[in-house]
């Protein structure tokens, strides 16, 4: 990364774009706290989260979804949900064993809600390893989403959706959208036009725009280094 | 909600495995002798099982894989044998939750270590401290331990308060306290692997990197887990040295924390009750085989290729086969009756914090900076 300045307003969805290789996902793991920065300084609602940990991140409400499924997969779809659910009920480290067996009222409800806002509610317990592709980009939100996150990273949750499945995701997102801020990572254009609000373009670790759908397929910049090229579609 | 608590466990009932546990060690020295088991047998099976089900929470729930319990197991038994041959206290069951504390305690500070590094690393490291642990017993600590002759003369086990006690003379009277503290130990472990802080370790198992990036203080939850095996290893190690009259130095023997992983992997890991099986499997046959006459002298081959064969036959171990069985055959039932609870459970909670949300932050005209972030 070379000198990115980013900047997201609450409650906006923003689409990172770029070419293999500009950096986005690299950028992701350093807002998520996986990669450290080698300099600069990243603030989110206002506090110093520059050095802070995934784990202190995902607790004030910053959490990723990853570009490659990273499913708790011998689970079953409920269980998977249920980690992050407890992370945010109970807190970070919560070693009170013997009470809560059966899970309290207000973690199930919230494993509940995020299948439900997922729509997989009626595959509560299958196991992950067995849903089909699409389920499983879905169950890779509803993880993100069982935090309550107040942002939420998406890092290209359309990938090697067909189209339909991929419309559906758009619809799903707009959804979840009310009350979360989105940055989402994308290849696909339908996807980032329909749903972004605004739109950052990186190339060669570079931010090279900046601004609004319109203004940037106006950019001619962008299209020189991105849009335009038919390769990278 | 209650509805929902119930079937939490299945339709089966919330007591079953206990029920069964009760069951099968009531039954349990009455069927072992009808194929030649010994009670002293019998004494030691449970002890293993004991050990195993620590073992199995630190292993076959939440994936750390030990070479060193031995550690524990030697450290809880020498303890609970030299606080009762000092005469420090006559209660068995005083000496036995000292051993037990002193073990916790020393895998808090080994587990500390060693889950500085995670996979095969981890498990080297804890055969290193399993090593090293052997090391002190034989040589530093002799005076204490008794080098390599262990600690002989721990008095018989004396179970009461004041002139109202009994003691234990006979590896069939003392089945029952094992029998006892077996079945405490693994309503705890259903209890731990049932709850939330049990799902974390199940969670960790399956993908350590995502568990914390969703917000869990990874570290902290393996090394909970590992004091919790260090000290169930304790309290067995502890009965070892009661059972026998004599903690020999045995417990330290690199062999005692392989022989645990061997029975946990064939009665099957993640199963609470796999490392008994295996237990079961492993003293039963070394004994037996070593009878028979043209196997008698090469009974260790035998035994060998019978862990092969279990391990290639059964993936998960037995416990593990017949799990698997077990939730096929359940399987469609359970499903059915809980997908319409999980749908009741969502429609009422589905509305309320969404419009919370939605005022915070979509309807606020001033605009207000979520994220931001200059990095190089």
């Amino acid at each position: 990364m070379d000198k990115v300045s980013f900047e997201v307003v609450e409650g906006e969805i923003r689409a990172l774009i770029g070419p293999n290789g500009a950096g986005k996902t690299t950028f992701f793991n350093m807002l998520a706290g996986t990669i450290p920065p080698t300099s600069g300084e990243m603030f989110f609602r206002g506090e110093r989260i520059t050095s802070a940990s995934s784990t202190a991140i995902c607790q004030r409400g910053l959490v990723k979804s990853f570009q490659i499924n990273q499913l708790f997969s011998g689970l079953t779809v409920w269980d998977n949900v249920r980690i992050p659910a407890i992370a945010r009920i109970y807190g970070k480290f919560h070693p009170s064993m013997l009470r809560d067996a059966g899970g309290s009222g207000e973690l199930n409800a919230l494993i509940a809600q995020s299948l439900a806002a997922v729509h997989l509610s009626e595959r509560a317990h299958t196991p992950a390893r067995e849903l089909a592709y699409g389920e499983k980009r879905r169950l890779e939100i509803g993880l993100a989403l069982a935090t309550k996150p107040s942002t939420l990273l998406l890092d290209e949750p359309t990938a090697g959706m067909s189209p339909s499945e991929r419309q559906d995701t758009i619809r799903l997102l707009k959804s979840i959208a009310a009350g979360v801020t989105i940055v989402i990572v994308e290849h696909d254009m339908d996807v980032v036009f329909g749903l972004a609000d605004r739109i950052t373009v990186l190339f060669n670790g570079r931010k090279i725009a900046d601004g609004t759908p319109d203004a940037i397929k106006a950019d001619a910049g962008v299209r020189a280094a991105y849009l335009g090229n038919p390769v990278q579609r | 909600m209650i509805v929902k608590k119930l079937s939490a466990r299945g339709p089966f009932g919330r007591w079953l495995p206990e029920t069964a546990a009760v069951a099968a060690l009531l039954l349990f020295p009455s069927a072992f002798a009808l194929i030649g088991g010994t009670a002293d047998m019998a004494d030691r099976i449970l002890i293993w099982g004991i050990f195993g089900l620590g073992f199995d929470i630190l292993f076959g729930f939440t994936g750390l894989l030990s070479f060193g319990q031995a550690a524990f197991f030697g450290s809880g038994g020498f303890m609970t044998a030299y606080v009762l041959i000092a005469g420090y206290t006559q209660s068995a069951l005083v000496a036995l939750a000292i051993g037990t504390v002193f073990a916790a305690i020393l895998g808090g500070i080994i587990g500390a270590l060693s889950l500085r590094r995670s996979g095969i690393y981890f498990a080297m490291l804890t055969l290193a401290f399993g090593e090293m642990f052997y090391f002190l017993d034989i040589s530093p600590l002799k005076q204490f331990t008794g080098g390599e002759n262990g600690l002989a003369g721990v008095p018989p086990t004396h179970i009461g308060i004041g002139s109202w006690f009994v003691e234990l003379h006979t590896p069939e009277s003392m089945y029952w306290v094992i029998a006892v503290l077996f079945l405490m130990g693994f309503w705890l472990a259903r209890r731990i692997v049932n709850s939330s802080f049990g799902a974390v370790l199940l969670s960790i198992r399956e993908n350590e990197e995502r568990a914390r990036t969703l917000g869990h203080d990874i570290q902290k939850y393996k090394l909970t887990a590992f004091v919790i095996a260090a000290a169930y290893a304790g309290v067995a190690g502890s009965l070892f040295g009661l059972f026998q009259g004599y903690m020999p130095p045995d417990g330290f023997y690199l062999e005692t924390s392989g022989q645990l992983v061997v029975q946990t992997i064939m009665g099957g890991a993640g199963t609470l009750v796999g490392p008994t099986v295996g237990a079961l499997i492993w003293i039963y046959l070394r004994t037996a085989l070593q009878q028979l006459p043209l196997v008698g002298p090469v009974w260790k081959m035998v035994l060998g290729i019978i862990f092969v064969l279990i391990v290639t036959l059964f993936r998960r171990g037995i416990c593990g086969g017949i799990a698997l069985l077990w939730r096929r055959m359940a399987g469609t039932r359970m499903a059915s009756t809980r997908s319409v609870q999980v749908m009741a459970a969502a429609t009422p909670a589905d509305s309320a914090p969404r419009t919370r949300s939605s005022l915070s932050a979509r309807s606020s005209s001033k605009r207000k900076i979520s994220l931001s972030a200059t990095v190089a």
